[in-house]
Parts: C-alpha cells; sequence; structure tokens
C-alpha cells in the first residue's frame, strides 16, 4: 500500500501533454467560468471581425456599379446613407467590443493566486521539489507575461483563428463564383508562404530558450544593479564598472539575437515579397484580362483583385494562430497538471474554522503532555527532477520521543537536523519504515490533523505586510483572539518594543500596504515568529536556530523563556550554538543523517565523543583560564 | 514631480517633456528617428503607387484598351514596388535592432543612477517616492516603447497625409466648382463625425486613464485606508517576490491558507475590485466605439461625395477610386492623428519621472584632496565627538561618539541589537556623512579626501552582505579579469578551498541560480566567499560585521583560527555576537545606546562587574562554565 502512493507520486510528475483542442476546450472553459460575458463578446467579436474585412472590398464595386447604372444623385445618397449607418454600427460595435480586454486580463491575475493556493494543498514535497519548482514556474507562464502568457493568448489565438476560418470561407465563396482555379492557385501560393512562414517558426523556436537564458540575464542584472541591499557592497568594493560592463554584455547578447532575425527577417521579406509579386502580376493579368475578354466587368475587378489580397492573409492567419496555440502550449500543459496534482488537505478542510487548541489537546492518546512519538526504522531522501529518489539523507533510523521530553538536535549544517522536523511535521513522507504518534502512523492520519499538535518555527519565517495580529495567528484579522495574541507577545519578550514604538495588534507590517507600517528588526521579527508558535499553543514546540540574530542577552532571554513555554509540552531545540543543549533532557548529535551519540549533556562530555570535542571548542572562549585553549589561537 | 498624470498641462509643457524624451533617445542613437521618417515617406510611396496603378487599369480597362498595354504597366510597376518594399522592410528590421539597445539602456536608466548616486540618497525617502512613480508610470503601458510606436505612427501619419493630399488636390477642385451643395455637405458631416468622435472618445479614453492610474487602481495620493482596502498580495506571493515555497510549511503547520486565500484571491476576486474593471472595460468599450466608428462615416462618405461628384460632371472610374481613395486616407489620417497626438503625450509624460530620477544631485561633499598610498599602512583614524542619525530618523544611531583607531589594531565592538555598530562602520567607510563632529584620518577630515581614494582603504563584510549570481571568481575580485591565482589564494584563506575543490568548474562555477543555472551555496558558504572578496581587495582596513552568524560551531573556530592570517597587519574591526570572538581582539569596544561606553582589553572589561560587557559575557558564558 505504501509503495503504491510512492509510485503514484512519481507518476503525477510527469507532465502529461495535451492535444491544441483539449487546450482549446479548456481555456474557453476557464474563461467560462470566470466571465462568461467576456466569452459571448468574443464570439460576437469574432462574427462582426469576419464581416469588417468584407465592407472594404465590396464597397467600391457597390458605387462604380452605380455610377455605371448612372442613377439619380438621390438614389446614390439613399444606398450610401444606409451603408453608412450598417458599416459605422459594424466597425463601431467590432471596434467597442475592444474594452473586454480589461475585464478579459483580470482572468490572469485570478490563475495566479488560484496555482499558489494550489502549491499550499499539495503535499509540500511537491512545492519544495526540484520537479515542483521547475512545474510552477512554468505554470506560472499562464498567468505571467503581459499580453503573451498563456492564457491571453490561447483564448485569443483561438477565437482569431476561428475568423481566420471564416474568412478563408467567405472568400473563398466569393472567388469560386470567378474561378475554382484561382482558389487553387492561391492555395499553392500561401502554402509557399506557409513554407517561409515555418522556417521563421522553427527559427525562434530553435531561439526560444536562448533569448528566455538572455532576458533572464537582463532582468538578473538589472535586479542586481539596483539592488538596494548590496549597495553598501557596491561602493565599498566599487562594483559599478563590474556590474555595469555585465550589463552592457548583456545588451550585446540580446544585440546578437535581434541581430540573428534581422537576417531571418530580412530573408522572409524577401521571399514574401516575391510571392507577392507572382500573386500581384498573376492577379492583374487574370483580371485585366477578364474584363478585356468580357467575362467581368470593371467594377468586379476591384472586388476580385481585393479578395485575391486578402485572401493569403488568412490562410497565413492560420499558421500563425496555430503558432500561438503550440507556443502556449507548455505553460498550460504544466498548469494543468499542476492543478490535477493529488491534494494533501481539500479546499474545504483549508477553509473551515480553526477548533479550539485545548480541546485539541483532550484527544485520546495525548494525555496534555504531548503523545509520544517514535521514528521507526524511517529512511528518507529528496527526490530528484524527473521524481527518482536522490542521495539518502536519513538510513534505517530509530527515535522514540517521550511525552514531554526536551530534546535538542545538534550537528554539523547538513547533518539532517531540519529534515528531521520535516519529516516529523509530517511535511514530508519517509520512503521507507514509519513515524509513529502514540502508536498511529503518521501516513494513516490527515495532516491536517497532526498539523494542529505542532508549534513550530522554522529559519525561514513567514511575515506578511498584514497586521501584527494576523502575523501572529495567520488566521484573519477577525478570527484573531486578541487577548492570546497578547499573551503571546509578552511570552516571547515583545511588550517593550510594543510599547516603546507603541504598536497595536493592528500595527502593519513593513510599509508594502500601509504606509504606517513598521520595519522590524531581525531580532525582533524572530521574537515575533516565536509569538506565533506560543499563540497556537500547541503540545509539540520545535525551534530551529531561533537565536541566530540576537544579541547576547537577547539569546540568554530566549534560552531561558523556552524553559518556560515549554513546561508541560514536548520540545525540540535545534541550534548550533551548544549551550542551548543545557536545557534539554537529552541531547542528539546528528551526523550524516544517523545519532553520532545521545544522552544528557554530562553523560556525553564523560564520554569524551565528538560531542565534548564541539563543546570544548566553544566553550573555550568562555573559559577565564587560558589553559581551557587546547588549540594554538595566539594574537599578538 | 508630478502627482497626477491626468491633470491638464499646457501645450507648452507637453511639446517640452516630447522635446525631452526625444533628446535623451536622440543622444542614445542620433539618426534614429530620421530614418524611421524615411521609412514613413517610403512607405507613402509604396501606398500610393499601388493606388494609381489600379487607377490606371481601371481607366485602361474602361477606355476598352488592349490588355498587353495595360498588363506591362501592371507587371513593371509591381516589380518597382516591389523594390521599394524590400527597402523599406529591410530598413524597418535594421531600425529594430537598433531600437534594441535605446530600450535598455533606457530600461535601465535607474538601476545605473542607484549604482552610482549618493549612499545616503537611496534611501531617502523622496528617492523611494520617486521609484515608486517611476514603476507606476511604467505599470501600464510600454514604456518608452510607447513613445517610440506612436511616433512612428504620427510620422506614418504626416507622410500619409501628405501624400493623399499630394494625389487628391483635384478633388478639391472639383468641390470647390461644384454646383450643389451636397457633396461639400458630406465632406462636413464626415469632418463632424471624427470631431464628436474623438471628442467623446478621448473623454471616455480619459476616464479609462483616470480608473488606471487614478484613484481606483493604484494612487499614492490615496489615505491610508483606501490603499488597505485596495491592497493584495497576488503578485508578491504568487511570483514569489520576498516569498517562497518554504513559507509553505508555516501556512500549513498554522493553517494560514485561509489567510493567504484572504490575502490573495478574495482580494482580487472581490467583487468591488470586479465592478471597477467592468466599469474600465465599458469606458474602453464607449472610447473605442466613438473612436472608430466615424471611420464608417469615412468610408462611406467618401464614396459618396466623389460619386456626387461623378455624377455631376465626367469623371473617370479611375478617378472616382483615386479620389475616394485620397479622402479616406486623408480623413483616417486626421481621426488617427487626433488619437496618437494626446497618446504620444501622455506616453512622454510618463518617462519624466525617470528623466527626473537622472537629476537627483549629489548632496555628499566628493573631496579634492589625494589621498597619500602608503604602503606601510600607517592610517589612524579618529572619530571625534560625532553624531549621527539616519534621514528621517527621530533618535540618534550614535551621539558624541568619540573613538580612536590606530593601525595594525584589532578591535571588537560588542553591544546589544541597535547599539549603532554598524552606523559606526557606516561612517567609517563614508557611506553616510555625520550631522556633527568629524572623523579624521591622520589627522585630516575625511570629507576632504577624494571620495573613491578613501573608499579603496576599506574592505568590510556587511552582515547583510550580496553576492551576485555571476561567475565565482568575479564575485570575488569583483571583476571581469581578475588574477585567478590570487582569488584561489582568498577563497582559500577564508575556508573556502575544499568546496572549491569539489567544484568542477572552480572560479568558473555561476553562484546561485538566477544568472544562469549555478550552484546553490548554503548561508555558511556564502559567507565564506564574502569573506574572500574582502581578503582580495588588500584594502589597509578590514572590516568584519556579524561574519560568523550562519556559520556551525566548527566552522566558526575555522574562520577564528583563520582570521589572524585573515588581516595580516591590517587594521581590523569585529562586529558580533558572540563575545568569544573579543578574545582574539587587542582591544574591544563596547557600544550602548549610540556611545561608547567601555574600552579596554577583555581581561580588564570582564573585572568590571557592574559594566555591560559584563552583563553581556556572563549571559553567554553561563552555559558553558562546567557545572
Amino acid at each position: 500500500m505504501k509503495k503504491n502512493k510512492q509510485q503514484e507520486q512519481t507518476a503525477d510528475w510527469q507532465v502529461k501533454r495535451h492535444s491544441i483542442l483539449s487546450n482549446i476546450l479548456f481555456w474557453v472553459k476557464t474563461y467560462w467560468k470566470w466571465t462568461p460575458g467576456v466569452v459571448l463578446l468574443t464570439v460576437l467579436k469574432t462574427v462582426l471581425g469576419t464581416l469588417t474585412p468584407l465592407v472594404g472590398i465590396y464597397l467600391p464595386k457597390l458605387v462604380l456599379d452605380l455610377l455605371a447604372d448612372n442613377v439619380t444623385a438621390e438614389t446614390l445618397i439613399r444606398t450610401l446613407a444606409i451603408w453608412g449607418i450598417l458599416v459605422m454600427a459594424l466597425y463601431g460595435v467590432n471596434g467597442g467590443l475592444n474594452g473586454k480586454y480589461y475585464t478579459q486580463n483580470m482572468v490572469r491575475s485570478f490563475l495566479m493566486p488560484e496555482l499558489y493556493l494550489k502549491s499550499l494543498r499539495v503535499s509540500y514535497e511537491v512545492p519544495e521539489s526540484e520537479w515542483g519548482k521547475k512545474a510552477y514556474q512554468a505554470a506560472l507562464g499562464v498567468a505571467n507575461g503581459g499580453d503573451w502568457c498563456a492564457a491571453t493568448r490561447s483564448f485569443d489565438c483561438t477565437f482569431e483563428l476561428l475568423q481566420n476560418i471564416l474568412c478563408f470561407l467567405l472568400y473563398s465563396t466569393v472567388l469560386s463564383v470567378l474561378s475554382p482555379w484561382i482558389i487553387l492557385a492561391l492555395t499553392v501560393l500561401a502554402l509557399l508562404n506557409i513554407l517561409v512562414i515555418e522556417k521563421g517558426l522553427r527559427f525562434q523556436d530553435s531561439m526560444r530558450e536562448r533569448e528566455a537564458l538572455h532576458s533572464r540575464h537582463w532582468n538578473y542584472v538589472r535586479s542586481a544593479m539596483g539592488n538596494m541591499t548590496a549597495a553598501k557592497d557596491v561602493r565599498i568594493f566599487g562594483m559599478n564598472a563590474w556590474l555595469g560592463g555585465i550589463r552592457d554584455r548583456v545588451i550585446e547578447e540580446i544585440q546578437e539575437d535581434k541581430r540573428a532575425y534581422q537576417r531571418l527577417n530580412n530573408w522572409q521579406h524577401l521571399m514574401n515579397c516575391l510571392i507577392g509579386l507572382i500573386r500581384d502580376v498573376g492577379a492583374y493579368g487574370y483580371l485585366i484580362y477578364s474584363v478585356a475578354v468580357g467575362n467581368i466587368g470593371v467594377s468586379d475587378f476591384v472586388l476580385y483583385f481585393g479578395a485575391v489580397t486578402g485572401f493569403s492573409g488568412f490562410v497565413t492567419g492560420l499558421l500563425y494562430q496555430i503558432g500561438g496555440l503550440k507556443g502556449a502550449r507548455n505553460a498550460t500543459d504544466y498548469f494543468r497538471a499542476y492543478m490535477e496534482l493529488p491534494e494533501e488537505i481539500s479546499e474545504e478542510e483549508c477553509m473551515m474554522p480553526e477548533k479550539n487548541s485545548t480541546e485539541e489537546t483532550a484527544k485520546p492518546g495525548c494525555n496534555g503532555r504531548g503523545p509520544c512519538i517514535v521514528f521507526e526504522d524511517v529512511s528518507f531522501s529528496y527526490k530528484k527532477e524527473d521524481g527518482t529518489p536522490g542521495e539518502k539523507i536519513l538510513e534505517h533510523f530509530d527515535l522514540t520521543i517521550a511525552p514531554g521530553e526536551k530534546l535538542a538536535l545538534v550537528g554539523a549544517n547538513g547533518a539532517g537536523k531540519t529534515t528531521l522536523v520535516k519529516l516529523l511535521c509530517g511535511l514530508y513522507h519517509p520512503d521507507g519504515g514509519r513515524i509513529l504518534v502514540d502508536g498511529r502512523s503518521l501516513d494513516e492520519m490527515k495532516p491536517g490533523e497532526w498539523f494542529r499538535f505542532l508549534s513550530v518555527v522554522f529559519q525561514e519565517q513567514l511575515s506578511l505586510p498584514v497586521t501584527i495580529a494576523e502575523n501572529i495567528s495567520l488566521q484573519r484579522r477577525e478570527e484573531t483572539d486578541d487577548a492570546r495574541a497578547w499573551e503571546a507577545i509578552e511570552k516571547a519578550g515583545l511588550s517593550q518594543t510594543f510599547e516603546r514604538q507603541k504598536l497595536t495588534l493592528d500595527t502593519f507590517l513593513t510599509k508594502t500596504i500601509s504606509r504606517k507600517g513598521i520595519e522590524l528588526s531581525g531580532g525582533q521579527r524572530q521574537r515575533l515568529m516565536l509569538a506565533r508558535a506560543l499563540y497556537k499553543d500547541a503540545p509539540i514546540l520545535v525551534l530551529d536556530e531561533p537565536t541566530a540574530a540576537l544579541d547576547p542577552i537577547a539569546e540568554s532571554q530566549v534560552y531561558e523563556s523556552y524553559l518556560e513555554h515549554s513546561r508541560g509540552k514536548t520540545a525540540i531545540f535545534i541550534s548550533h550554538r551548544l549551550a542551548s543543549t543545557r536545557f534539554s533532557d537529552r541531547i542528539i548529535l546528528l551526523e550524516q543523517g544517523r545519532i553520532l551519540e545521545e544522552g544528557t549533556h554530562e553523560q556525553l562530555m564523560a564520554r569524551q565523543g565528538a560531542y565534548a570535542r564541539m563543546y570544548r571548542v566553544q566553550s573555550s572562549y568562555y573559559e577565564e583560564e587560558n589553559g581551557g585553549m587546547t588549540f594554538d589561537m595566539e594574537v599578538e | 514631480m508630478e502627482t497626477d498624470l491626468t491633470s491638464k498641462l499646457p501645450l507648452g509643457e507637453h511639446i517640452k517633456n516630447i522635446g525631452k524624451i526625444l533628446g535623451v533617445v536622440g543622444e542614445l542613437d542620433k539618426t534614429y528617428f530620421l530614418h524611421m521618417g524615411f521609412k514613413a515617406l517610403l512607405d507613402t510611396v509604396i501606398s500610393f503607387t499601388g493606388l494609381l496603378l489600379s487607377v490606371y487599369i481601371l481607366d485602361q480597362l474602361a477606355a476598352g484598351i488592349h490588355f498587353g498595354q495595360t498588363f506591362l504597366v501592371a507587371a513593371v510597376t509591381c516589380l518597382m514596388l516591389l523594390v521599394l518594399n524590400l527597402g523599406s522592410g529591410m530598413l524597418q528590421n535594421r531600425l529594430d535592432v537598433r531600437w534594441e539597445i535605446v530600450y535598455r539602456k533606457w530600461d535601465s536608466i535607474t538601476e545605473e543612477k542607484i549604482l552610482r548616486m549618493d549612499f545616503s540618497k537611496i534611501d531617502d525617502p523622496k528617492t523611494r517616492k520617486m521609484k515608486e512613480r517611476i514603476w507606476q508610470d511604467n505599470n501600464w503601458g510600454a514604456g518608452i516603447n510607447t513613445v517610440r510606436w506612436y511616433m512612428q505612427s504620427i510620422m506614418d501619419g504626416v507622410c500619409r497625409m501628405a501624400g493623399a493630399v499630394a494625389v487628391g488636390a483635384p478633388v478639391f477642385v472639383y468641390v470647390l466648382r461644384a454646383k450643389s451643395w451636397i457633396a461639400p455637405a458630406v465632406l462636413f458631416v464626415i469632418v463632424l463625425a471624427i470631431a464628436v468622435g474623438s471628442i467623446i472618445g478621448t473623454r471616455y479614453e480619459k476616464k479609462v486613464q483616470e480608473y488606471l492610474m487614478g484613484n481606483h487602481i493604484i494612487d499614492k495620493e490615496e489615505t491610508d485606508e483606501e490603499r488597505i482596502r485596495n491592497a493584495n498580495l497576488v503578485w508578491d506571493l504568487a511570483l514569489g517576490y520576498g516569498y517562497s515555497y518554504r513559507d509553505g510549511k508555516d501556512a500549513r503547520l498554522y493553517r494560514g491558507y485561509g489567510l493567504l486565500r484572504y490575502w490573495s484571491l478574495e482580494r482580487i476576486t472581490s467583487p468591488v475590485l470586479k465592478g471597477r474593471v467592468r466599469e474600465i472595460s465599458l469606458s474602453s468599450g464607449k472610447s473605442n466605439f466613438w473612436g472608430i466608428a466615424p471611420t464608417g462615416i469615412v468610408e462611406c462618405g467618401s464614396y459618396l461625395a466623389v460619386g456626387l461628384l461623378a455624377l455631376a460632371g465626367a469623371m473617370s472610374i479611375g478617378s472616382v477610386i483615386r479620389f475616394a481613395g485620397c479622402l479616406k486616407n486623408i480623413f483616417n489620417t486626421a481621426s488617427n492623428l487626433c488619437y496618437q497626438f494626446p497618446q504620444l503625450a501622455l506616453g512622454a509624460r510618463r518617462q519624466v519621472s525617470t528623466l527626473e530620477f537622472l537629476e537627483i544631485g549629489d548632496d555628499m561633499y566628493k573631496g579634492k584632496l589625494p589621498l597619500e598610498k602608503r604602503s606601510d599602512n600607517q592610517y589612524r583614524i579618529e572619530f571625534r565627538d560625532v553624531s549621527f542619525k539616519y534621514p528621517n530618523a527621530e533618535q540618534y544611531a550614535l551621539r558624541h561618539f568619540s573613538m580612536e583607531l590606530k593601525v595594525g589594531e584589532k578591535l571588537a565592538i560588542v553591544g546589544m541589537n541597535g547599539s549603532g555598530k554598524t552606523t559606526m562602520i557606516k561612517l567609517l567607510c563614508r557611506l553616510y556623512d555625520p550631522q556633527e563632529g568629524e572623523i579624521l584620518l591622520n589627522g585630516v577630515d575625511i570629507r576632504k579626501f577624494r571620495h573613491e581614494e578613501y573608499s579603496r582603504l576599506f574592505s568590510v563584510v556587511f552582515q547583510d552582505y550580496q553576492l551576485f549570481s555571476f561567475l565565482l571568481g568575479e564575485n570575488v575580485a569583483v571583476s571581469a579579469d581578475y588574477n585567478e591565482e590570487k582569488v584561489r589564494k582568498c577563497l582559500e584563506n577564508a575556508g573556502f578551498g575544499k568546496r572549491l575543490e569539489e567544484l568542477p568548474q572552480g572560479l568558473r562555477t555561476y553562484v546561485f541560480k538566477d544568472y544562469e543555472d549555478g550552484v546553490e551555496f548554503s548561508g555558511g558558504e556564502a559567507q565564506k566567499v564574502a569573506i574572500a572578496r574582502a581578503i582580495y581587495k588588500e584594502a589597509p582596513f578590514v572590516l568584519l560585521d556579524e561574519p560568523t552568524a550562519a556559520l556551525d560551531p566548527l566552522a566558526e573556530f575555522e574562520i577564528y583560527q583563520r582570521f589572524d592570517e585573515i588581516v595580516e597587519d591590517k587594521t581590523a574591526i569585529y562586529i558580533s555576537h558572540r563575545l568569544s570572538s573579543c578574545r582574539f581582539c587587542d582591544k574591544i569596544a563596547v557600544f550602548h545606546e549610540g556611545r561608547l561606553i567601555q574600552q579596554g582589553s577583555h581581561e580588564q572589561l570582564v573585572q568590571d562587574k557592574g559594566g555591560k560587557y559584563y552583563e553581556m559575557w556572563n549571559a553567554q558564558a553561563q552555559y558553558y562554565v562546567e557545572a
């Protein structure tokens, strides 16, 4: 059963390729869902757009015929007045329908949050995996990139394609009156034209990756130059020449691409002109001849010549629109694949109001001190881009965390501490073995259910430019319990900051949204995240490097308050600073995914192993006697 | 600086704006617009030659003349047109390439300025406001490209108009000579229709612009409440500006989904916002309707007027087509120009803020005194009663601050968060000038030295140091060409040697994955590269601001051990929260609330049991003292 789940996951990571037709249907449905009005208006515009070009070629014939018939001025006025009103309405409405642009454009800004929110409903493994990152970025292409985004392009090309097909049929009907051979001849010429365009499109395809890379270069170099944080480094190290030079190099790269296009465009233009020459000379010859021998009237000459020149435009137009749809395919496929990923938590579950947390802790198996957590023969590796497992991070890992135990995880960077926490949180699932919570496997529990037991402060923190209350509770403002929030602020040691800066729960973080927002220092932000964990007050508290940005006194305060916050809870503390381990019942020293040593501080010191060595390195700085420095580190 | 793009502006101002923009483009590419104009002329010739050819053929056919000659003229003309067309197309392709340089340079004007402007100006609220303004001005539309498009269409229009008047001139003689008033009346109706359409259309278009830029979508003049009400985080969250997939951990564990949904999807799909966009659509639709509908009248009216003239007097079939064609061209071009001129003015107006940004002046006195280059690094720095507060801050970051730094000294600065440690470094490097007091280098006020020469004295690793996603070697040397051996050595000295060996591309590895698909370095590794960069510069002063925060204990130990080697005989200042680092320094300075409160060696300071240093030292050391 477990294995199946694994395979399923891998299979999901293949992006299903859809046919153009399937994608067309998908987009029409998507637009229909958000703005049915726009779809209807677009259909109307397609019909009007088919008729519009016809007016230009029919009108001169009409006038010439009337003049040839020597009608009265009155008839001429009456006829053209009626036409004038019709044409005005046709042009006006057709043009006015362009206004739909803004409403249509809105849809793509709905797709972005849809995709983003989906990334929160799938297993966390997805967005953090290489595949997930790539797929997400590719899927963003449906909405990102202005009018060139896949959503806009697919929709527009679909209806332009339809319009071209209609025009093609209409013009064919007009010309077939003259001679069916003309249609054949024109189609042959159009096919020649298509060959030229095809070559151009192929060239474009071959350039796409390069261009994307160069545009990435451009965006990056611009942001690097404008990076305010780097401004200090730029000045101290005199980087302006270097960065300016790179910018000029990138412009040169882009110029190179454009020059390649210039060569192609020149060639294409030459070919188009030659084909156009054949068509025009042929059309003139045939039509002049037809008039000369009396097959058609002089006025028909104008109509048919217009039809001939228009005709090829529709055929080549078809190709461009199909090219446009093909171009939008990659992003569309990725978007559809991403949106179809199996969800770990459904939208409804996500939106369910938070249950009272004290009620939660009273759940069976939870004796108020947190559950008993057992890692049983757990193996784990992060997946590579193709979904296959990479290097093993944990192998046959066993660990039991007793209810209410205070655990310290130490070890060098990359020893697997954070991975262990992610597994514990159920953000990742073990490849082998299982994690038991009071005897129940985590895989059998709904992720949403298990998350309720956890208050975790990660190294990277989600802080939003919204109110402090929302940042603490991560719930909407009206769902935030103010009293609890204030309590958390107090416990996290932020009361002084709040008093001094006159902050309220409704103060915004940063000035992004509110001009009256405040900027918090790194240390204050870290405390705010601690307040978030305390607000939640879950039976298991996990702190990952919570003191990195704090000064010595604040650090010491965090250690002390940690003791207090974790009273009656299971607590796991990750830190580079071994001093923190003093508060723990048990210290686990991890090395390359394995427990190298474990025990209390005293036990581990007595062992004289790796932990004792690390501890000495750090503590030697603090020992009063120089004798504590066993290593040579002299300063003149 | 203007506040509202929809406000009325005198014509002279518009012309000045356009002139300014064209002037800057002209500096970037002198003959661009000249060639653009030439192309417009060429296209007009092509277009009217085509019209005249049809006219000729129709007249020949109506006269019932022989097939051969007519066809020959048609074929030869087509051939001639082919040549002109080729020329026009190639010129356009060439212009596209040339524009690319103009566009890119323009597009990076503000960034280029940021590289060079006074550091204190970068963070200035006025600068920030201007940047926001520029962002807003470029939020809709295509920036400088808009100016190009409308310049091109206006040039095309003017040429076309001139061509149509030239080719169609006789029709006006017909009109003037006409006995009936109907034909002139038709022309009048056309003009009227265009005028009415353009007036009403412009009014709606203005409404669209107001909606887009005015109070409803984005506007800095909004009250804070309105701003909050209108804000959403869609782009920030979805595109990852300042956020990343990593935030998904908190979102899941703290059930933050509802909040994130509220600030993204719910905000952007709110009925109010949807309603506004619908209004924009409606206004834009009306604007388009009124702008385009008159062309229907132009189309039919031109034929009607010419038809009436033809009925009244002898006019060939060809002439009907010729004059109707010319009239259509004249009226349509006129109606287009009515629209294009204001658009050009608006497009140019939106670029004015970019030019204004360039004009931000530097306040800092750049100094003239050359800096004596000393091989013995005999530099002495003194802070004399320095007070400083950040622009717009209320509290002083440093207050009556005095301190001396001797050559070759290793100084540790400790203090609580916000005690002025980093500020002191910024002043020392002249990123800011103090408001009061002075900083002396060998007895001379540092402001008197040439700024760039003075900057060469310092190597700094800031707490928030930045590496760029370019080549590793270039990041260390801060230059495209560098001494590989030296870079390698610096990286080794910074403790990056082992990692460097693992990199298959070595120094030619791209850092991070932003620019190229390079290698992601951990925080500790990146910090080592930043330290290597500081070593490479070989400046006589080395300043390290919390260089070991991201390192684990063993890496920290490694850095400490090398610290001595790294700074050699240079003057070093070292800021750290880990007081253990102080043990390696000659002197420790304790900062508190912007002042220097204690100074001395560790042994001296730790004796003072009532002092701040003792308090901080103990806070950390207590955990390490064996029970």
